[in-house]
């Protein structure tokens, strides 16, 4: 779906731009939970400031003719095995951890965020030393350490953070040299550098704002594990030394009146993990927070569903084609309700035998047109109209009938070829399972003919090569790979998407090449995803024109790419590199609206420099033109489509 | 495999020495003398001098760190400065409680973690995600000492089916053994399994998501198939890790579950050690626990490579 996810750039983003840290609180307040969890945080950290005034009762004034008072109005929680007020304790106790947890967490940061800042951002000999030793002090068994450190120091609280702050300082320290070392490489701080600036300023003009966020994460969560194990320590009485209360040392010495009151082991417990959890909720909230401030949010705004007249069915007359779509319509779920429409009223046919592209820039509906024909839509996606393939409508087809199809007679390859191949399995094991599914081979024979159609596709040493991991596949190897995997269930469609997008210039020509001549051989049809207009030039028979999920012109090949028709397919040309030798290219300029922006009327208006108010007005539909000709520009015979591109 | 093993090995045996150097110079810094504890108060000075000879304590920081890094390396970790037993015996003895708190507790983290966090990556937005997801930010901010506290008030206290103390070794008795430490593996395991529940949920749906799994999908292979085979041989690939991360919080966490069933593991001799400052056996059991962890951390290592042929030498 990444059509989709590009069309996905907020429409907030335009109107009104937000400053960062708007746009960080406005992600943060979209957690209600971290909100939440951060208010319980604000009021706990006012106990140590204020706990001693409210506290009604001293926490370590024993009062041994009121042991074991339930729950009650003087005392709230009830009294000890001395006697004391559990309320007012666990108000000591808390503000013990916190402050404790605090001194925990400033030790580790301040041990290990400075290092790690300075050896990354140096690097060279004193990082490497510096890593093997934090490898080493990770490897270390940490609350073992944590004790150590204790027997060396003594136990007590400050010694017990202490020595927790060391142990931790190892997350803060690997941050902090992670970022370093990024900046290090990044272009900006290299800038800083020949302009002169000093290592500390570059450090602090660069580098931290950069780390500020992912600091603020582990601070977060390094709080709550100090809390744990703070109480942890001083439950084993290496921590807090009693009577001071603290929620280990409660307890403590709750376990030893379990059988007699075990309600006493329910406020501390309950306190800790509230507490934890809403460090933890804080920490989550504010990560999640960050990432979306990086990348804005998906819009959640509800679409109208447009209710565009569809495309008349194809024309033409006689025996069904091998493949036929009619009107098809593919809406999404989104996210907060509310249906998207990225494809509507789509229709075309492929014959046997021959090659239609499907043309646009991306975020216009090509892709998702192709997964809906294979049924492969992501969920929450959903197709209606007609595809017929081979004369069976493929949509609304049970699962087992559709899986016989896909790589059987209908194959696909992809953009991404490394990314389709499973890195787990190796390449001879993913085409025998195309090769067992839809040739019924048995394992052995299935090997041997992955390694025949490896050779076919032109990967040299094919028997030694297929039994590698595709991570040893280059770019178009694995490509090579993927149409070896496409064409295992002797397809008479292809379904090619992109699949010459992702590789180096010359590889391309030798992909696209290998596809025609495959289909030479094999007489089997390619739907050929793609934007560049070049490809369709040099390998297609017929060309979809698709914009902002419409067909906008259909036509033969040739004829629609010397002489466009529509607006926007003259624009597109206009944008080729080869037609501006020199000169600076031509564009559309804009971009293509996402789902839920289509403009009423035709949805090209806002970009097309022949825009009148009725093209803003009336919705479009897909006329004939004759010789197989096919366009929704309302204009047209009016204009000079070339007009205006140059 | 035995190639990788042999790397991985070979790999953490610098490690461990960085390990026990750092052991060595941390418990070296403790202030006082051990002379102090090992003679008490008043000995004499002829004696401290013996002593002192006797253990090395004049030579330079290297040489003793040599010198008992020697004998390490035969398996003699020295004697407890606070009684006559040696480093080595007294680490044994308190060995099986330890393991089998941080494996059970690491067995109860995977059969729950693992299977809970597949199905709700898999049916991510359902009912029983939702709640697998809040179950398990909860879990993982629970203390498993409270926990274990909890869960001995009615297993071991009112209905008395398990025992409330005491460790029975497996070599006396399997069921007595595995009743022994059952409510300390489900205390130790809840944390464990919060962590992988999400860690598991986190890499089925990153994985469901990969174009790999659409491209399968594309040549036929069932949904099933994909889920069983492609997806979830990948997904183990970040899981396995986190169990690499896991045993170190389990041990940490064991030490201090042991003491809420009287448990006689490193926790107890650790805590002794902290009161009695015997270096020794706290130089003893910091490094049995990194010898675990690595040992564990091996193991991840090798079932790593299994499931991420990018990991595999050659
Ligand atoms: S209908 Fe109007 S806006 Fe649309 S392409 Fe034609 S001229 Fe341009």
């Amino acid at each position: 779906m990444s059509e989709l996810a590009a069309s996905a750039a907020s429409p907030e983003m335009g109107a009104a731009p937000l400053s960062g840290g708007a746009r960080l609180a406005r992600a943060f307040l979209r957690h209600r939970l971290a909100a939440w969890a951060a208010l319980y945080l604000l009021v706990l950290a006012a106990v140590p400031l204020i706990g001693p005034h409210i506290a009604p009762h001293d926490p370590v004034q024993t009062d041994l003719a009121r042991t074991f008072e339930g729950p009650g109005s003087e005392h709230w929680l009830g009294t000890d095995h001395l006697g004391r007020s559990m309320s007012s304790r666990i108000i000591a106790a808390t503000a013990v951890a916190l402050k404790a947890a605090a001194l925990g967490v400033g030790i580790a940061l301040v041990l290990g965020a400075p290092l790690g800042l300075v050896c990354g951002y140096l690097g060279g000999w004193w990082d490497r030393v510096a890593m093997r030793v934090v490898e080493a002090v990770i490897a270390l068994p940490a609350l073992l350490v944590a004790i150590a450190i204790l027997a060396i120091l003594g136990p007590s609280l400050t010694n017990a953070m202490i020595a927790l702050g060391i142990v931790n300082a190892t997350a803060f320290f690997r941050l902090m040299r992670g970022t370093a070392l990024e900046a290090r490489e990044a272009v900006y701080v290299d800038a800083a550098r020949v302009g002169g600036a000093s290592t500390p300023r570059i450090l602090a003009r660069h580098v931290l704002p950069n780390v500020a966020g992912p600091l603020t994460v582990q601070t977060t969560l390094t709080f709550a594990y100090v809390l744990l194990a703070e109480a942890g320590l001083s439950y084993i009485g290496l921590g807090v030394q009693p009577p001071q209360a603290s929620w280990g040392v409660m307890l403590a010495t709750a376990q030893n009146y379990l059988h007699q009151h075990p309600f006493m082991v329910a406020p501390p417990g309950l306190l800790i993990v509230f507490t934890v959890l809403a460090f933890n909720l804080l920490g989550d909230g504010l990560r999640d927070a960050l990432a979306r401030g990086e990348a804005p949010a998906g819009s959640r705004r509800r679409h109208r569903a447009t209710s565009a007249p569809p495309d008349a069915a194809a024309a033409t007359a006689g025996a069904m084609p091998l493949l036929r779509v009619v009107d098809l319509e593919v809406r999404f779920q989104a996210p907060r309700g509310g249906e998207l429409t990225v494809v509507s009223g789509v229709g075309f046919d492929v014959e046997a035998g021959r090659t239609v592209g499907l043309v646009g820039e991306s975020g216009c509906g090509k892709s998702v047109t192709a997964m809906a024909i294979m049924g492969l839509l992501d969920a929450g996606g959903q197709a209606t109209g007609s595809v017929a393939f081979g004369g069976q409508e493929l949509l609304g087809l049970p699962e087992p009938a559709l899986n016989r199809i896909r790589g059987g007679d209908v194959g696909m390859i992809f953009q991404e070829p490394s990314a389709s191949l499973n890195p787990a399995f190796t390449v001879k094991h993913q085409i025998g399972e195309a090769l067992r599914l839809h040739a019924g081979l048995n394992r052995r024979q299935a090997g041997s003919r992955a390694v025949e159609l490896l050779a076919q596709v032109g990967i040299p040493d094919a028997s030694r090569r297929a039994d590698d991991y595709p991570h040893h596949f280059s770019g178009g190897m694995a490509q090579r790979a993927m149409i070896a995997m496409a064409l295992a269930g002797d397809p008479k469609l292809l379904i090619a998407d992109e699949p010459s997008t992702a590789l180096d210039v010359t590889i391309q020509a030798q992909v696209l090449d290998l596809l025609s001549a495959l289909q030479e051989e094999r007489g089997m049809a390619i739907l050929l995803i793609t934007h560049d207009l070049g490809v369709i030039a040099d390998l297609c028979d017929e060309a979809l024109v698709m914009y902002a999920g419409q067909i906008i012109e259909r036509g033969p090949a040739a004829a629609l790419l010397t002489a466009p028709a529509h607006p926007y397919t003259a624009g597109l040309l206009a944008s080729m590199p080869q037609n501006q030798r020199g000169a600076s290219l031509a564009q559309i300029p804009g971009r293509v609206p996402p789902a839920w922006g289509w403009p009423a009327g035709c949805r090209f208006h806002p970009r097309c420099p022949h825009a009148t108010e009725a093209c803003a007005k009336e919705d479009t539909t897909l006329r004939h033109l004759g010789a197989g000709r096919w366009n929704r520009c309302r204009r047209i015979g009016e204009i000079d489509v070339a007009e205006g591109w140059r | 495999m035995l190639r990788l093993l042999a790397t991985r090995v070979a790999g953490l045996a610098p490690l461990l020495l960085i390990v026990s150097f750092l052991t060595f110079t941390m418990l070296h810094l403790v202030p006082g003398d051990i002379r102090d504890i090992i003679l008490g108060v008043d000995a004499t000075p002829e004696q401290y001098a013996e002593l002192g000879a006797k253990l090395g304590l004049d030579d330079p920081f290297l040489v003793q760190y040599g010198r008992w890094l020697g004998r390490a390396l035969q398996g003699d970790l020295g004697t407890s400065a606070y009684n006559s037993q040696t480093v080595v015996e007294a680490v044994l003895d308190t060995l099986p409680v330890t393991l089998s708190l941080t494996f059970g507790g690491m067995f109860v983290g995977l059969v729950i973690g693992v299977p809970a966090g597949v199905y709700a990556g898999l049916h991510r937005g359902g009912l029983v995600d939702r709640i697998a997801v809040l179950a398990a930010t909860v879990g993982q901010a629970l203390p498993n000492f409270w926990v274990a506290i909890l869960l001995a008030i009615p297993f071991a206290l009112w209905w008395r089916l398990l025992p409330a103390t005491g460790f029975t070794p497996p070599t006396e008795s399997v069921s007595a053994w595995l009743a022994s430490i059952a409510l300390a593996s489900v205390a130790l395991g809840t944390s464990a399994s919060a962590a992988l529940a999400r860690q598991t949920r986190g890499a089925v749906i990153d994985v469901l998501g990969r174009e790999y799994i659409r491209a399968a999908r594309a040549r036929g292979v069932s949904k099933r198939a994909v889920t069983f085979k492609h997806a979830l041989k990948n997904a183990a690939v970040p899981v396995v890790t986190t169990i690499g991360f896991q045993v170190n919080g389990l041990l940490g966490g064991a030490l201090i579950v042991e003491q809420v069933f009287g448990l006689h593991g490193f926790g107890a001799l650790a805590i002794d050690a902290v009161r009695t400052q015997d270096i020794p056996i706290m130089q003893g059991v910091v490094m049995m626990g990194t010898v675990i962890i690595v040992v564990v951390n091996i193991a991840v290592d090798v079932a790593y490579g299994y499931v991420n042929p990018r990991m595999r030498p050659g």
